[in-house]
């Protein structure tokens, strides 16, 4: 994960013409990418005024979906959170075997499809899959229900705190911690006092990725979810129906406002950054 | 009864780090364990800790058997090369660290905190971080968070490996007098030959996992029981030669020689410390043995590199009074006769000392 | 290392109870449906008309974009480090936008620019016969945005890395501009842009928010292989979307390992 970005002035160039030609194509291509789509959305969404754009996100569909959005993102956070952190730990402090395939084991939502995640859930817990019975006897609902959208939301945003920590952790180094065991310290003693305060801005960042990542999924939802609305849509789910039904003012409202929360996460990601290249 | 280390030993995959080394340090002895890189002296140190454990032998903290025992349970303090001060925390909860950790009441830790600013005069800087501070502050502080949960055993490795020169010296005087004050069994690791001598109360000397040689600094300055301790120890010249008649014959040079060290061996090789040797001015009776090749100037004396008639070279110093009675000049032939010289049999070319 | 004892067993077991929950035994749901019908009936799923049609597609795609991107994200990854201008720390945050915004969201904005009802979109249709919403166009669209940050990230450290005295001896020497990129600057980058794209690349595989909604559900038109998945789910064909879904993990991780294993060469040869 990059640093701050530096300036290295390049040696004088020759051609005079590279730079202008270089700049123009360059930021023409990312307003072209980047800039005008999202441009082009804000504007949309507001063209029928303010008033009516409000209205939109006054609905109960609407505010449901993004309730139902921030929990299932909050869930997925404070699942992976936890469990990234012990796992980042185990894969740099500890030994054993197997630890090679549990690291590349990470990567795995990253290599998968949001359609597939979804469908891997289908298969595990959907009427002809693995857990079926058991479930059944037990009167829980996972499939079409809110616990399988949790799961998937977490598996798609599992890898990020493992992957912010993990080098962090590395680069700290052993030398504080053993320092800490021969003063007395325990295990947890010395993860709180001595490794959480050099960790926390890589967790914080690997946090915010998640959060963005949980609060961004569609496809797995879509999948798992059975999208009732008002039940199990989420913002992201509202959107795809809105299109679909051609609800096309409401559809790019609720992306607005998507996009305006992802601003502020991005916002916060670079401010992140900074502190992490601080730290180290 | 300090420290007791019986029988150590570590490998790594095919590697032996350390090859069965014994060794004892008394109750508030301070002991240095001296070798070249490499040689299994950190890990040694570590294994004492608990840092490392070994694969074989045991080892006794204060009477006790703590070969098995955790690193927190060991009450050992540790002082690292690099200091390892907790960066989040500033120099007073560094100190404090241990003692809270151990849950000493809170007045304790406040008076025993102050008590080793005080010592290791950082008074002022109770709330500066470790990164505003220069190298050797923070192994001040390190000693001293090391010092605070009044540890039985006291270990540092190689603890001013990171600083310069002169703060190395300064910091010494602190490892003595903090030693003089606490009397805490200490062991600290260095490759370094003028700290170990300067501060040490003993010296184990290390070489391939090995103890070549335990002794005071005299011990082991004057009566080398290897050529490698000899070596290793201060500067010396290597002079190669044979065995005739019973005695070791170098160039023109006789000297005695141990028979049983040196049983069934016909080449030797003298070794000779620079300052060990009389230089005069050739005369009746004292034959000229060799030519002045080079003189500089080191500060605290004068440095004469000589071409002995064999063509070996021989390096001595002299004192700047001496330098002056001799009046010597590069060119000039000159008569040599060392006033000590141990004999070894002779080393394989890959260990050589010489200057 | 930490010796083993309770505490760290306890860690090491949550850590292992968890991913193989989450990840393992999903993993192998679909790997053992997929191949529920052996080999055979794999291959027979993944080679029907449709699904092929859609694996191409897909492929080509990827590939088309992640040359795109390899070039552009290298540009601008140069741009921002080497030139000064104003607003570059601003650009330099909205690289990653892209990966903050919801892959839905994207799709979206690029049919409310593009989208045949548009005023762009009428105009680039009846002028240069240029259809970007349900079809191919608009998916290597979608797939740039998504993943524009992958390559300018990975490009990023090495260009700051790379010391300039190597470039002034360069000059010093004799050579000129486009020599000394050539032979000093683009070797040092290298590592970084392939690492860039062929993460682009697997990434692009399995994309499906902004896809479905740029291109649509045409089979053999602009249906790539996750929105197959998805429309074989949704008919209940499970052998087609277990199969496929297997192609596309396997495919992806499998270039995902490939950088893994690039990236830690790349650093033991840098360590020595």
């Amino acid at each position: 994960m990059p640093a701050e970005i530096q300036l290295v002035k390049p040696i004088i160039q020759r051609n005079p013409w590279v730079r202008p030609c270089l700049l123009s194509l360059v930021l023409g291509y990312i307003a072209f990418l980047i800039f005008v789509p999202v441009g082009t959305l804000f504007f949309s969404a507001f063209s029928e005024g303010a008033v009516s754009f409000f209205k939109v996100l006054c609905r109960w569909d609407v505010l449901h979906a993004f309730g139902l959005t921030f929990f299932l993102s909050v869930l997925a956070v404070l699942v992976n959170a936890v469990f990234g952190l012990i796992i980042a730990w185990v894969l740099v402090r500890h030994d054993f075997l197997g630890k090679k395939f549990l690291n590349a084991l990470v990567d795995l939502p990253f290599a998968v499809s949001p359609v597939v995640a979804g469908y891997m859930l289908i298969l595990l817990f959907g009427r002809t899959g693995w857990c079926h019975a058991w479930l059944q006897a037990a009167g829980i609902k996972i499939v079409f229900s809110l616990p399988g959208m949790a799961i998937a939301t977490a598996f798609v945003s599992l890898p990020f705190v493992i992957r912010e920590v993990m080098p962090v952790l590395q680069e700290i180094g052993l030398e504080e911690e053993q320092a800490a065991h021969t003063l007395g310290a325990n295990g947890w003693q010395t993860f709180w006092r001595v490794t959480f305060p050099s960790i926390r801005w890589g967790l914080l960042y690997g946090i915010t990725l998640t959060f963005a990542r949980a609060m961004g999924e569609f496809g797995a939802l879509f999948v798992v979810s059975g999208a009732v609305s008002g039940e199990t849509e989420t913002a992201t789910l509202f959107v795809f129906r809105a299109m679909d039904e051609r609800m096309y003012q409401e559809a790019y409202a609720v992306s607005v406002v998507l996009a305006a929360v992802s601003f502020f996460v991005l916002l916060a990601m670079e401010a992140l950054k900074k502190r992490i290249h601080e730290e180290i | 009864m300090g420290i007791s280390v019986k029988n150590l030993t570590k490998r790594f995959g095919e590697f032996t780090a350390v090859d069965h080394v014994s060794f004892e340090v008394k109750q508030g002895e301070l002991v240095a364990l001296l070798g070249p890189s490499g040689s299994g002296k950190s890990t040694i140190l570590r294994m004492i800790c608990g840092l490392e454990t070994p694969d074989e032998g045991e080892i006794f903290l204060t009477g006790e058997d703590a070969t098995a025992l955790p690193i927190q349970k060991r009450g050992v303090g540790f002082v690292f090369q690099h200091y390892a001060l907790f960066k989040h925390m500033n120099v007073w909860q560094n100190i404090a660290f241990g003692l809270e950790v151990q849950k000493f009441p809170q007045q304790d830790i406040k008076d025993r905190v102050d008590e080793l600013l005080r010592l290791v005069q950082l008074q002022g800087y109770s709330h500066h971080y470790p990164s505003q501070l220069s190298g050797g502050q923070r192994q001040r502080v390190a000693l001293a968070r090391a010092l605070a949960p009044k540890p039985k055993v006291l270990l540092l490795d190689e603890p001013f490996g990171a600083l310069d020169a002169k703060v190395r010296e300064e910091l010494r005087n602190w490892i003595r007098r903090l030693h003089d004050e606490f009397h805490v069994t200490s062991v600290f690791v260095t490759h370094d030959q003028n700290e170990a001598l300067e501060i040490s109360d003993k010296i184990v000397v290390v070489n391939q996992g090995r103890v070549e040689q335990i002794g005071t600094s005299q011990e082991i300055y004057e009566n080398p029981q290897s050529s490698f301790v000899a070596g290793f120890i201060g500067p010396v010249n290597v002079l190669r030669g044979k065995v005739e008649q019973g005695k070791a014959k170098i160039g023109q040079f006789e000297f005695a020689l141990d028979k049983n060290m040196l049983e069934g061996h016909s080449a030797v090789e003298a070794l000779i410390r620079p300052s060990d040797v009389v230089l005069a001015m050739p005369s009746e009776g004292k034959l000229p043995t060799g030519r002045v090749k080079r003189i500089s100037f080191l500060g605290w004396g004068i440095k004469v590199d000589i071409v002995l008639k064999d063509g070996q070279l021989l390096t001595v110093h002299l004192t700047k009074e001496r330098f002056q009675e001799l009046q010597l000049a590069e060119g000039q032939d000159v008569y040599i006769q060392p006033t000590d010289a141990k004999v070894f049999k002779q080393k394989v070319a890959s260990q050589d000392y010489s200057i | 290392m930490a010796k083993t004892n309770a505490g760290a067993l306890s860690l090491r077991v949550t850590a292992l109870a968890y991913l193989a929950f989450m990840l393992l035994i999903p993993l192998a749901a679909v790997l053992q449906d997929g191949f529920r019908n052996g080999a055979a009936g794999f291959l027979k799923s993944l080679l029907n008309p449709a699904a092929w049609h859609a694996f191409k597609l897909t492929l080509w795609t990827a590939l088309l974009m992640a040359a795109i991107n390899a070039v552009m994200g290298t540009l601008t990854a140069y741009v921002l480090v080497r030139y000064s201008f104003p607003g570059r720390s601003l650009i330099n945050s909205f690289i990653d936008l892209p990966f903050a915004i919801p892959t839905l969201v994207t799709g979206v904005m690029l049919v409310i620019l593009y989208g045949p009802q548009q005023a762009l979109g009428s105009w680039l249709k009846h002028h240069w016969g240029w259809e970007i919403i349900f079809a191919p166009t608009g998916i290597i669209l979608a797939l740039l945005f998504v993943t524009f940050p992958l390559v300018v990230r990975t490009v990023e450290p090495l260009l700051m890395e790379i010391d300039q005295d190597q470039e002034e001896a360069s000059r010093t020497l004799g050579a000129s501009s486009w020599t000394t990129f050539w032979r000093v600057l683009f070797p040092a980058i290298l590592p970084g842009v392939l690492t860039g794209t062929l993460l682009s690349f697997s990434r692009a595989l399995g994309e499906f928010g902004s896809v479905v909604v740029v291109a649509g559900n045409i089979p053999f038109k602009s249906q790539t292989a996750a929105v197959y998945v998805w429309g074989e789910i949704e008919s209940q064909n499970q052998q087609g979307a277990s199969a496929m879904s297997v192609m596309l993990v396997a495919l992806s991780f499998f270039v995902i390992l490939l950088v893994d294993w690039f990236e830690k060469r790349r650093r033991s040869v840098h360590a020595r």
